[in-house]
């Protein structure tokens, strides 16, 4: 461990003393070493970069329990638990396909297919809300409509090139 | 109760929507709130399927909807403490299910069911989302209706208007004669002169041909003249309509409650303020006097081809539609270049802005080279698609210019074969009337690129009315009810099962009850975030409260007029705003009819005086933007002596002295010291010293009322009061062995 991570008392848990076990309720439990710790929240630290590293556990008051390096190093199991609560954290749907998009006076109206479905949406500021999510400006494309959904596109040099066009003029 | 009366009490008696099932896909899942054998129950599930959760209403103790990324989850509490998540939505779902779970929340409180508010995401006829905030959709809203109403509140320009739409149709009427008198002139008098013919016997030509390039240049003169007029006329008016507008909008504004001016942003209200009367002036302006021109010219020459020559109106008007056609894609294609460009454009300028203003830190982290790179790559970027849309436009353009010529083109063609005689062409034509058919022709595909653009102008018009309406529209909810009454207030404050969130789904305060006595200076302390601004934002009546009530003086603060009660309340805030204008101004705000005297009393008693005339313009400084700048206790200072001039019953200080160094903050305790004298004060401040002159201490957690009493009641308990007292210790003896 760096001198800045001692500082800052890091805690880097270690995933073999993790077990995590589904509540009635649908919520998520932690148990860690001797102390159990009930209704925890997950979050990503790294969403885009590494979404599958770098996973804070807090408690119900926020209090963090400490980080897992990488979600992996869980058992199985415990990787299925983890994953379904952060499911439940985080929705954005992957786009396939964009059906149509329509200008409406300075809005614009999407029906796309995503691995979730059809839906449609509005958003507005083409060029603010549709963007690499990289500053490689490469690869995975994020769109946010006006109601504050998000959608994803994995990779946009290989995303459906009807669609691709569409969309491409608002990339810049 | 009869059988028949429980039939008719079961049933729904209310829904609303989710749309995300457990596995992550989109469904059409529905929350309801109904009675079964008499009891309620919250179901969740699937349409037409069995529900997942069924919860009777009685156990509840709480739903919320928690925020995620990207979605939501709508969750209860259970009275046997249990918390259950129901269901997931995406964000679309919030706004109409938080009006669900009102309903309950308020049944679980208070045992009474309410009608259920539709507050709706999507159009209920297009199912399209609404947008900027509105509940009016653009995709399929019912333009009429509020033109009807623009109209209504237009009504005193409409003479002006009509009057200027009435120039402009004989503007244009008389800009018809032209190609006739051309024609004349080319039939009557050039065609046989350059033949040798002279049809005019004796009569001197000569004058004749002055007469009509005279009566050509007469009826010039007149349009031009009389179209200036009529422009400056509809400028006139159109300008004082948008500032009508204007005044209204902010009129409205100024007397919406806070809970609707904050549901929006203040760029939006500015935005709805300043671009969206302009919208609509500039509409007014612009395309009222197109509409007509355009439509004369297209009625008048229309009637004259078909009348005429109904052939050759086949030539003009056919290509016509291709000719639009070719025009809005070109320019629609052609927009979206060079949106691409502006925003490359102004992205590459923003990377210099930030460069520039975040010099120090590049500098400190030696990052020059990567920062010049960066700008670098976007310049390169935006000179290359500019570049680009050079080459489109250049070729592009003419192109287009062949495809609008074509109608033109097609008339030259077939007229000519008029003027050589041919039959099927119907009777011979003149060279003379050739070049009028020409002007003609000229004069009806000349607007078609104005025309395709029109929808969308119309458009916009009808937007930004539709964005003012509805603050015109708007009911102010906080508003004096018939019966107020004025009483002279003295500053007691009693909070009695007060709860109250932004967002009712979100509560913030949490059943609060307490008395705070007349004069008596009470502080507020808690973490950031649990609700201490939002209890002085109830006082100071900007919200009404959920539930419970709050007395002023034992009368409830919805039955005090609302001007009284704000002459009774005096405020310093953090941040101090000075309006433009003098230090003087600024500190009459609070009173306009103060005299000097006093003016200048409040700025003593406010430490403010001594420093003031020490300015070169004294209490005449100018002060806010592009006045002079004034230190931030020098600000606070004068926010005190406005606050001391009002003589207010119940003042509030909400981290009055927070952004002040320790030496400025004594000279200002000391000037609050005499404020607060004989005066309710309430008192919100994270540095606890702060507050040592306090009668009464109340601690807030979690919106709740943990603690209240006395400095030496609340030490002695050993609670969150005594953590924050020790903790804060600890940091000011850190910094003094520091020191």
């Amino acid at each position: 461990m760096s001198e800045l991570q001692t500082l800052a008392e890091m805690t880097m848990l270690d995933p073999s003393k993790c077990t995590f076990t589904p509540t009635d309720g649908g919520y998520i439990s932690l148990k860690y070493e001797d102390t159990t710790y009930e209704r925890i929240k997950i979050c990503r630290a790294l969403p885009y970069k590494a979404p599958d590293e770098y996973i804070c556990l807090l408690t119900r008051d926020d209090k963090e329990i400490g980080i897992l390096r990488r979600l992996n190093q869980l058992s199985e199991e415990n990787q299925k638990h983890v994953l379904n609560e952060l499911s439940k954290m985080y929705y954005c749907p992957t786009v396939t396909k964009i059906i149509s998009v329509k200008d409406r006076m300075g809005y614009q109206y999407y029906e796309v297919i995503t691995n979730a479905g059809k839906r449609e949406f509005a958003l507005r500021d083409a060029s603010r809300n549709i963007r690499y999510v990289s500053p490689e400006k490469r690869g995975a494309v994020q769109i946010r409509d006006i109601d504050g959904n998000r959608y994803l596109i994995e990779d946009f040099d290989t995303f459906d090139s009807q669609s691709r066009k569409k969309i491409e003029a608002f990339l810049v | 109760m009869s059988e028949k009366d429980n039939i008719i009490e079961d049933g729904v008696l209310c829904t609303s929507d989710y749309d995300i099932d457990g596995n992550g896909n989109i469904c059409s899942g529905k929350t309801v709130l109904l009675r079964r054998d008499g009891i309620l129950y919250v179901e969740v599930g699937k349409e037409g399927e069995e529900p997942i959760h069924s919860l009777k209403a009685d156990n509840i103790k709480r739903l919320t909807i928690v925020s995620n990324i990207g979605c939501a989850n709508l969750e209860a509490d259970l009275k046997d403490g249990s918390s259950v998540r129901l269901c997931k939505m995406t964000q679309s779902c919030v706004t109409p299910l938080s009006e669900f779970i009102k309903v309950i929340n308020y049944y679980v409180e208070t045992g009474i069911l309410t009608e259920m508010k539709e507050e709706l995401s999507r159009c209920p006829k297009c199912g399209k989302p609404f947008v900027a905030n509105t509940q009016f959709c653009i995709n399929c809203a019912d333009k009429g209706s509020i033109v009807k109403k623009f109209i209504k509140l237009g009504k005193d320009y409409i003479p002006a208007f009509l009057f200027s739409g009435f120039l402009v149709l004989i503007c244009n009427v008389a800009n018809l004669l032209i190609p006739v008198i051309n024609r004349n002139l080319v039939d009557n008098y050039l065609f046989p002169a350059s033949e040798g013919l002279a049809p005019w016997g004796d009569k001197n030509p000569y004058l004749a041909i002055v007469g009509l390039v005279l009566a050509m240049f007469g009826i010039y003169v007149f349009v031009r003249v009389v179209n200036i007029f009529a422009a400056r006329l509809r400028n006139k008016s159109g300008t004082s309509f948008m500032n009508e507008l204007r005044t209204k909008m902010y009129e409205k504004i100024q007397f919406l409650s806070m809970s609707s001016i904050s549901r929006r942003t203040t760029g939006d209200l500015i935005k709805r303020v300043t671009e969206d009367t302009t919208v609509i002036a500039d509409f007014l302006k612009m395309e009222t006097a197109q509409i007509i021109e355009v439509g004369v010219i297209f009625l008048c020459v229309s009637i004259y081809f078909i009348v005429t020559r109904p052939i050759l109106a086949v030539f003009v008007f056919l290509p016509v539609p291709i000719t639009v056609f070719a025009i809005s894609r070109f320019w629609k294609f052609i927009h979206r270049k060079y949106e691409r460009q502006w925003i490359l454009g102004s992205r590459a300028n923003g990377i210099l802005h930030d460069i520039i203003k975040g010099i120090r830190v590049v500098k400190v982290f030696g990052t020059e080279e990567k920062e010049i790179k960066k700008y670098d790559y976007a310049a390169k970027k935006q000179a290359e698609i500019q570049a680009e849309n050079e080459k489109i436009w250049a070729i592009l353009f003419p192109a287009l210019g062949f495809v609008v010529g074509l109608g033109e083109f097609l008339v030259l063609y077939f007229g000519a074969w008029a003027v050589l005689g041919e039959s099927f062409m119907g009777e011979p034509m003149t060279v003379g009337e050739l070049t009028q058919i020409i002007s003609y022709t000229g004069y009806i595909y000349g607007p078609l690129r104005w025309m395709t653009s029109l929808p969308r102008s119309i458009a916009n018009a009808v937007t930004s009315m539709a964005k003012l309406n509805e603050i015109l529209d708007e009911e102010p909810d906080i508003k004096d009810h018939e019966n107020v009454i004025s009483p002279e207030i003295h500053g007691d404050i009693e909070f009695k099962n007060v709860t109250f969130g932004y967002k009712s789904y979100e509560p913030v305060l949490k059943n609060v009850s307490l008395k705070i006595n007349q004069g008596e200076m009470v502080g507020i302390v808690g973490h950031s975030g649990v609700g201490k601004s939002t209890f002085i934002n109830l006082v100071m009546r900007l919200y009404d409260v959920n539930s419970g009530s709050l007395m002023i003086d034992g009368t409830d603060i919805r039955d005090i007029e609302k001007s009284k009660l704000n002459n009774s309340i005096g405020i310093v805030f953090q941040e101090t705003f000075l309006f433009a204008g003098s230090i003087y101004d600024n500190i009459l705000y609070a009173k306009p009819d103060a005299p000097p005297e006093d003016v200048i009393a409040a700025a003593k008693i406010a430490n403010a005086h001594d420093f003031i005339i020490k300015l070169p313009d004294a209490y005449n400084t100018v002060v806010g933007e592009h006045g002079y700048s004034l230190s931030g206790g020098e600000r606070q200072r004068i926010a005190i002596a406005r606050a001391v001039l009002r003589d207010p019953k119940i003042l509030i200080l909400d981290e009055a002295t927070a952004s002040l160094d320790t030496e400025t903050e004594s000279k200002i305790q000391e000037a609050l010291q005499r404020l607060t004298e004989g005066r309710t004060t309430i008192a919100i401040a994270h540095r606890l010293s702060t507050l040592r002159n306090a009668d009464r201490l109340i601690v807030l957690e979690k919106g709740e009322l943990a603690e209240f009493g006395t400095h030496e009641e609340l030490l002695k308990n050993k609670g969150i009061y005594y953590n924050l007292v020790m903790a804060q210790r600890q940091t000011t003896k850190m910094a003094s062995v520091k020191k």
